[in-house]
C-alpha cells in the first residue's frame, strides 16, 4: 500500500499506544528486596522497587508491602499496593509520604501530566490527606534540580491540596502543568529527577492509613486506562535502579558466578549488571557469609566480600576472601534463602 | 539528599594496584561498599558529611 493511503489520525495514538506511564513499577508487582513491612520506621525507606517511604525525624509510623488476593476485582488488574499508617499524632511539620523519583528533571517540563492512582483508608472511617507540612500539598510533584554545582532551587506543583479518602478503593485523578526548566540549571552529580509524592501530615489522627495501588503518570489533560507492562519488561526497567544478583531456588544451592583465584586466599569475579544502571551502584549482600559457599576444588564460606574495582555503570568487580589454589577456576554459590547481593543506583 | 545513620567509613583499596576505589561504611545497619562517584546517592551523603565536620572517613588499611 502506497504511504499516502495511510491515514496519519490513526497513527496519532499518543494516549492510548505504549509508553504513557512515566513511573516504573506503577502495578507494583517487582520487589526486588523482598520488602514486606516495617514497624515504628525511623528512616527513610526503599520498599517495592521504585517506591520510597519517606519521613521526617520524629515520626512513627508502619509501613508494608502488600499482594492483592487472586482475582480481585476492586483494582482491575493490580497486583500489589503499598500502605503506611500512622502511629502516633506529630507535630503540623511531621510528614510520611510514598514517592517515586523520576529520573531527568527536565521530563514533561513545560507539560499538562495526568495521575491516577487507586487508594482507600485503611481504618473503618474516612480519612483526609492534607499538605504534609514539607511539601504544598499531600499530592505532587518536586522538580529536583540535583546537587553538584550550584543548581536551582526545587519546584513544587501541586495536585491537589486536600484528599478525603473512601473506605472502599477509589480511583482518584488529577491534572497539573509541569513549569518549565527554561533558564534553570542542573547539578553536575547526576541525581537531578522529578519526585512524585502521596503523603500526609501526622497530625491526622493516629491509628489512620492508607493503601495506594496502580500509580500512572502521563502526559497530557487525560487519565487513560492503566497501562499493563509484562513482569519481565517492568523487571528491566527497574534494574536501572536496583538489581538483587541472588535468586535462590529452594534447598538447592544456586550458582552466582564463576570465579578466578589469583592466590590462595583470593578469588575474583565480574558481574555484567543487566542493564546499564543509573549511576555506579552501592553494593551490598547478606544476610550472613555462611550463606555463600566457594568452591575452587573445595568448598568453603568466604570470611569477606568487597568490591574489586571503581565504579561503573556497566559491571562490577567482586573479590573474596576464600582458600584456593592459585590460578584455578570456580564458582561461588548462595546457598541460603537468606542470601542476597544488592546493587543500588536509586536517588 | 536524605538523612542517612551512617556510623562508619573508611576507604578501600584495590587489592590489584593498590588504590583507593571504594568506601566501606555502615549506613543505616548495613555494611555497603560504596564507589567513589558523585550521583551516588550514598556516596553523595558520606560526602555531605564529611564536608559538614559529621564524618571523617578512616584510612584504608
Amino acid at each position: 500500500m502506497a504511504l499516502s493511503k495511510v491515514d496519519p489520525n490513526f497513527l496519532n495514538v499518543s494516549q492510548v499506544g505504549g509508553r504513557r506511564n512515566i513511573l516504573i513499577n506503577g502495578n507494583m508487582e517487582v520487589n526486588q528486596r523482598s520488602f514486606s513491612s516495617n514497624t515504628g520506621r525511623t528512616q527513610f525507606t526503599y520498599a517495592g522497587d521504585r517506591w520510597i517511604f519517606a519521613k521526617n525525624d520524629v515520626v512513627n509510623y508502619d509501613s508494608s508491602y502488600n499482594s492483592f488476593s487472586v482475582g480481585q476485582t476492586d483494582v482491575p488488574g493490580a497486583k500489589a499496593y503499598h500502605e503506611f499508617t500512622l502511629n502516633s499524632a506529630g507535630s503540623g511539620t511531621d510528614f510520611v509520604r510514598l514517592e517515586q523519583r523520576i529520573e531527568d528533571v527536565t521530563t514533561a517540563a513545560g507539560e499538562q501530566v495526568t495521575l491516577s492512582f487507586w487508594a482507600r483508608s485503611n481504618t473503618g472511617s474516612g480519612f483526609t490527606l492534607d499538605a504534609d507540612g514539607i511539601t504544598a500539598g499531600p499530592v505532587e510533584i518536586m522538580q529536583y534540580f540535583g546537587t553538584g554545582g550550584t543548581p536551582s532551587s526545587v519546584v513544587e506543583t501541586d495536585f491537589a491540596t486536600s484528599i478525603t479518602l473512601n473506605t472502599t478503593w477509589t480511583k482518584y485523578t488529577y491534572t497539573a502543568t509541569l513549569p518549565s526548566v527554561s533558564g534553570k540549571t542542573i547539578g553536575t552529580d547526576g541525581n537531578d529527577h522529578l519526585r512524585l509524592i502521596i503523603g500526609t501530615m501526622m497530625d491526622d489522627d493516629a491509628g489512620n492509613g492508607i493503601q495506594i495501588a496502580q500509580v500512572q503518570l502521563e502526559r497530557g489533560d487525560t487519565a487513560t486506562p492503566f497501562e499493563h507492562r509484562s513482569y519481565a519488561e517492568e523487571l528491566s526497567l527497574c534494574q536501572r535502579y536496583f538489581n538483587n544478583i541472588v535468586d535462590y531456588y529452594g534447598t538447592n544451592v544456586t550458582g552466582l558466578f564463576m570465579t578466578a583465584a589469583y592466590a590462595t586466599d583470593n578469588t575474583y569475579t565480574v558481574y555484567q549488571y543487566p542493564v546499564e544502571m543509573r549511576a555506579p551502584p552501592t553494593f551490598s549482600y547478606g544476610g550472613a557469609y555462611t550463606d555463600f559457599k566457594s568452591r575452587h576444588g573445595n568448598n568453603v564460606t568466604p570470611s569477606n566480600i568487597t568490591t574489586h574495582g571503581y565504579g561503573s555503570k556497566r559491571q562490577i568487580a567482586l573479590g573474596f576472601t576464600a582458600t584456593a589454589t592459585a590460578g584455578s577456576a570456580g564458582w561461588m554459590e548462595s546457598v541460603s534463602s537468606d542470601a542476597y547481593m544488592y546493587l543500588d543506583a536509586e536517588f | 539528599m536524605e538523612s542517612m545513620n551512617i556510623t562508619s567509613a573508611q576507604y578501600h583499596n584495590n587489592p590489584i594496584d593498590g588504590q583507593q576505589d571504594s568506601i566501606v561504611a555502615t549506613i543505616d545497619g548495613t555494611v555497603v561498599s560504596v564507589p567513589l562517584q558523585e550521583g551516588n546517592r550514598h556516596y553523595d551523603e558520606i560526602m555531605r558529611q564529611v564536608n559538614a565536620g559529621e564524618l571523617t572517613i578512616a584510612d584504608a588499611e
